[in-house]
């Protein structure tokens, strides 16, 4: 009698416990599915467990797991799909069928995000360029660019010139232990955003980039028209371009970073002289 | 806002209501929020389980957003259909929160798969919510099960999904998506979380 109440014991155990909890990897898609009859789209989830079973999400109660989004490989492109186990995507946010995703580096550091089709069919293993692109990103050490202003305490009415040295391109590469595959990445300032404290804001790129050097041969100047302390700020928007093979190069855009300095601005009045 | 509504839902705060009794519709009055269509019209699953739900005001309380719900859900179905059978693509962007949701509308105008018998009405549109998965002020989730046989020339006559809806702060929820019936919450939360909400043309 005992052995068989410990026999049910187990066996409700077992039932109970979700399939997710028994350490099977799930790697799943969502397909998009017309009913002809309605003529409204489904979206249903299949998953592929343990690279076995295949399991349709389509009856209430099926859902066992925890899903985060993952980048693969799919139709011969990258796709972002879902996964029982966290691979450092974070969903950011869904543009209809694409997402952007944000990928957090293991033990930290800078963020990086991109945007992606979703997978509408199985995705093949991970070992994706990006994957090795973002090796690559984590490996470069992205410098913090500083600025100066010029001059450091101003009057209203008068010019003030912010100056800032951008760094170079850095660059990096990569051989996939897998595929042989060489991928190189070029990462540089695309943009410096700048805001000068009492609202006006100025966006600097391309060939312009090249007036942020301060007086006299800068040209990014701003007058204050009343006086008090201003928070400049100067946000230095970074991009990477990845290429696989000297193939086309792609874009991804990575966390800014931020420099900002305090300018005190004196009211400039005149004196009657004698 | 994934925190948010896992913190919510942590908290109770967000309405997990259990699926409440499932009554024949004949058997509910013609002002109860439960009822589907006309009397007869039974949806798959119900089946007679004798006294109505009564218990303490929380609960209550469920019950009567629940039945809020189902009148705004099958509202917003009834409306969908509605355009799609009117071919009118104005109303059909006033049910339809995504692109995706009204594209299909104006596809299904012109398909020949969608055949309708009769007009779509509240009547005629068979809809009951069988559990409410996320109940926030911007984003309602449900487990659903129409009805469609009474207005369409259906080979399936009823169907199981989850349904998304975004209320259009006016009381109105507007469909944002289906899913399978099984879906992770992951992947429909995403739904309420993360897709931009651009405007319907």
């Amino acid at each position: 009698m005992k052995t068989v109440l410990v026999t049910v014991v187990l066996t409700v155990m077992l039932l109970a416990a979700s399939p997710a909890a028994a350490g099977e990897s799930y790697r799943c898609w969502t397909e998009r599915r017309v009913d002809p009859d309605i003529g409204l789209h489904l979206q249903v989830v299949v998953c592929r467990i343990d690279g076995r079973a295949l399991v349709v999400f389509d009856r209430p109660g099926d859902a066992p797991v925890v899903l985060h989004p993952a980048v693969g490989r799919a139709g011969g492109g990258e796709c972002w799909y879902w996964r029982s186990v966290f691979t450092g995507w974070v969903l950011e946010r869904l543009l209809g069928s694409s997402a952007v995703l944000r990928y957090e580096p293991p033990g930290g550091g800078a963020l990086y995000d991109a945007t992606f089709a979703r997978c509408g069919s199985e995705p093949e293993d991970d070992a994706p360029p990006l994957a090795m692109v973002w090796s690559v990103i984590s490996r470069l050490a992205v410098p913090r660019p500083e600025f100066v202003l010029d001059p450091p305490i101003t009057s209203t009415g008068l010019d003030t010139y912010v100056a800032t040295r951008l760094p170079e391109a850095l660059t990096g590469s990569a051989v996939s232990p897998v595929t042989g595959s060489r991928v190189d990445v070029v990462v540089a300032v695309d943009e410096v955003d700048v805001a000068w404290g009492d609202g006006a804001m100025l966006s600097v790129g391309g060939s312009l980039l090249g007036a942020l050097g301060g007086h006299p041969e800068g040209a990014i100047r701003h007058v204050y028209e009343s006086r008090g302390v201003y928070t400049v700020r100067l946000t230095f928007v970074w991009g990477a371009q990845w290429r696989v093979d000297a193939g086309p190069w792609h874009s991804l855009r990575i966390d800014p970073t931020v420099a900002s300095s305090n300018l005190r601005v004196d009211e400039l009045t005149a004196r009657r002289a004698g | 806002m994934a925190l948010l509504c896992a913190a919510l839902v942590g908290a109770g705060v967000v309405a997990r209501t259990a699926p409440p009794p499932s009554v024949p519709d004949a058997l509910v009055p013609d002002d109860d929020p439960r009822r589907l269509g006309p009397p007869g019209m039974e949806l798959p699953g119900a089946e007679l389980t004798g006294t109505r739900p009564s218990g303490p005001a929380g609960r209550q309380d469920a019950i009567d957003r629940h039945g809020e719900l189902q009148r705004n859900v099958h509202a917003a179905y009834v409306g969908w259909f509605d355009a799609v059978y009117r071919h009118d693509p104005g109303a059909l962007a006033t049910w339809a929160a995504t692109g995706e949701v009204y594209e299909a509308g104006v596809e299904a105008m012109a398909s020949e798969s969608v055949r309708f018998i009769a007009p779509p009405t509240a009547l005629s549109v068979g809809l009951r919510v069988d559990d409410v998965l996320l109940d926030h002020q911007d984003c309602v989730v449900v487990l659903m099960t129409d009805r469609v046989d009474r207005f369409l020339d259906a080979a399936t006559p009823s169907r199981t999904v989850i349904g998304v809806f975004w209320p259009d702060g006016g009381g109105r929820l507007r469909l944002a998506g289906r899913w399978g019936a099984g879906t992770p919450e992951s992947a429909w939360l995403a739904q309420c979380d993360h897709l931009v909400r651009d405007p319907v043309p």
